[in-house]
């Protein structure tokens, strides 16, 4: 019954902002209903579907892309603590600077296709992930470690079987903050330039008036988010089940 | 063999170890010493994990310098992997060095620490005992010709302590190799060593270095060890340890 409690909530606030539609009747255009939206989301399916799938693909691409590049800058910066002065506070300053308005940038530099969206994603997802696995990577304890290199191990030893194993809880933490974020990135490297995809979709529902039609493609968005950070989770899972079975 | 020349250390201009020269060949060697005295400090100094100031440790001859694998190392906490099983817990060192595990040596340790029944159970389905007996049967299976382990069942209650110093004494494999022990317990060191050293407090020093040489070692023999411990807590008090302390 407690897990129903975000749901009954969530049919409340749907139940007051159809009765708010109603009674002021709010026009169409300016705030559609939430009948009025499902109905969009039935009536759009097909579309709103294929534009989903691209979507969905290139914040996958992304995220795919962010996570490996993290993986490695994230060791590379726990394993040479220079490169960690060098790199990690022009990381961390990187991180003030709103990604979107670097998307005129790469439409510049990389053209109309995929890569701009993709980059997109792919620099809002890689600072959650890298920072969450450096973060975790250097809370290893030294004296376990000091106890691996007392048994005579190398230092790729150790990370493969202290530090890689506890630092990859802190990358699946990250990898699950960044897939709430990437189909994000891909909507706003839609908006900027796109044939295809939920932020186009958006765009030209916006630019017709069919306001029910952006909230049918929210939704969308918040369920491609949910489904990407529900698989992270499974990943994490089966890394912990990998570790404990395949040793 | 195990020699310390001349060992000594400062970190950040306090000086934690005052030169040093001992020598340790066989037996079970325990170290006590006041709280903070450096005595875990010492062990990081013998494994390399902290280089000296000055003087030279050598290992059967060998001059040591930065981390090596001459001792099997048991430190306060258990450490084990929660991810590995008691069996994979024990056989670490084998597994971080590409060493094959004999399955009836393992079956053998598991057998001497009374963890058959538990040997595919993971850390966090044991007690803290049992954690500490892994951890000790991890040291044992490590093939290093010294053990030094660090205050091994400091983290323990008194009962539980009891328990497993009275295993670790039925333990043949616990007295075969020379092992160096540090810990806060006087009856634990007169109990389970031959050898007892006292440090002073900082910067450590041996103020007394004694041995003990029972026929037979067991806990009515420890009941009638009151001397020793009554003078074991008189060095600790004694003025040189406390001057020391008052000099820092």
């Amino acid at each position: 019954m407690r897990k129903m409690r975000p749901v009954l909530a969530l049919v409340v606030i749907g139940l007051i902002w159809q009765g708010l539609v109603w009674g002021w009747h709010v026009p169409p255009y300016f705030l559609p209903s939430p009948l009025a939206v499902g109905q969009a989301l039935m009536t759009d399916a097909g579309p709103l579907t294929q534009h989903a799938l691209v979507t969905g693909s290139e914040s996958l691409l992304g995220l795919a892309l962010a996570a490996g590049l993290a993986l490695i800058i994230g060791v590379a910066l726990d394993a040479w603590p220079w490169l960690y002065e060098v790199v990690y506070p022009l990381l961390v300053v990187s991180q003030t600077l709103p990604v979107m308005v670097l998307g005129p940038l790469l439409i510049l530099w990389f053209g109309f296709g995929l890569a701009p969206k993709v980059i997109l994603v792919i620099l809002m997802s890689f600072f959650p992930v890298v920072v969450a696995l450096v973060n975790a990577l250097q809370a290893v304890p030294t004296a376990q470690s000091d106890l691996l290199a007392t048994m005579g191990a190398s230092r790729w030893q150790i990370y493969r079987t202290l530090r890689l194993p506890l630092g990859m809880r802190g990358f699946f933490s990250g990898l699950r903050v960044a897939a709430t974020y990437c189909v994000g990135g891909a909507v706003i490297g839609e908006w900027l330039n796109a044939s295809a995809g939920l932020g186009y979709y958006m765009i030209r529902a916006k630019n017709g008036f069919a306001i029910d039609k952006v909230f049918a493609a929210i939704v969308w968005v918040v369920a491609l988010s949910l489904l990407f950070n529900m698989l992270a989770s499974g990943l994490a899972r089966a890394f912990q089940w990998q570790l404990r079975h395949l040793h | 063999m195990i020699d310390l020349q001349d060992v000594a250390l400062t970190l950040a201009g306090q000086p934690i170890i005052a030169p040093l020269n001992l020598t340790l060949t066989t037996g079970f060697t325990a170290v006590i010493g006041p709280s903070g005295a450096g005595k875990t400090t010492l062990l990081n100094l013998l494994l390399g994990l902290v280089p000296p100031t000055q003087g030279q440790i050598t290992v059967a001859g060998t001059p040591v310098h930065g981390v090596h694998a001459h001792f099997a190392y048991m430190p306060q906490a258990s450490m084990l992997l929660p991810w590995l099983t008691v069996a994979q817990n024990i056989a670490l060192v084998a597994r971080v060095t590409h060493r094959p595990v004999e399955p009836a040596r393992l079956a053998a340790v598991l057998a001497a620490a009374g963890l058959t029944a538990e040997r595919d159970r993971y850390p966090e389905q044991l007690s803290g005992g049992m954690q500490q007996r892994v951890a000790f049967m991890r040291t044992v299976m490590n093939p290093a010709a010294f053990r030094l382990l660090d205050e091994p069942f400091g983290a323990l209650d008194a009962m539980t302590r009891a328990q497993l110093q009275d295993w670790l004494l039925t333990l043949p494999e616990a007295l075969q190799r020379p092992t160096l022990m540090v810990t806060h317990d006087i009856d634990e060191a007169i109990y389970l060593a031959d050898r007892i050293l006292v440090l002073s407090a900082r910067p450590a020093r041996v103020v007394a270095d004694i041995a003990v040489r029972p026929k037979h070692r067991d806990r009515t023999w420890l009941a009638t060890q009151g001397a020793l411990h009554q003078r074991l807590y008189a060095l600790l008090q004694s003025d040189s340890v406390q001057e020391v302390a008052h000099a820092e």
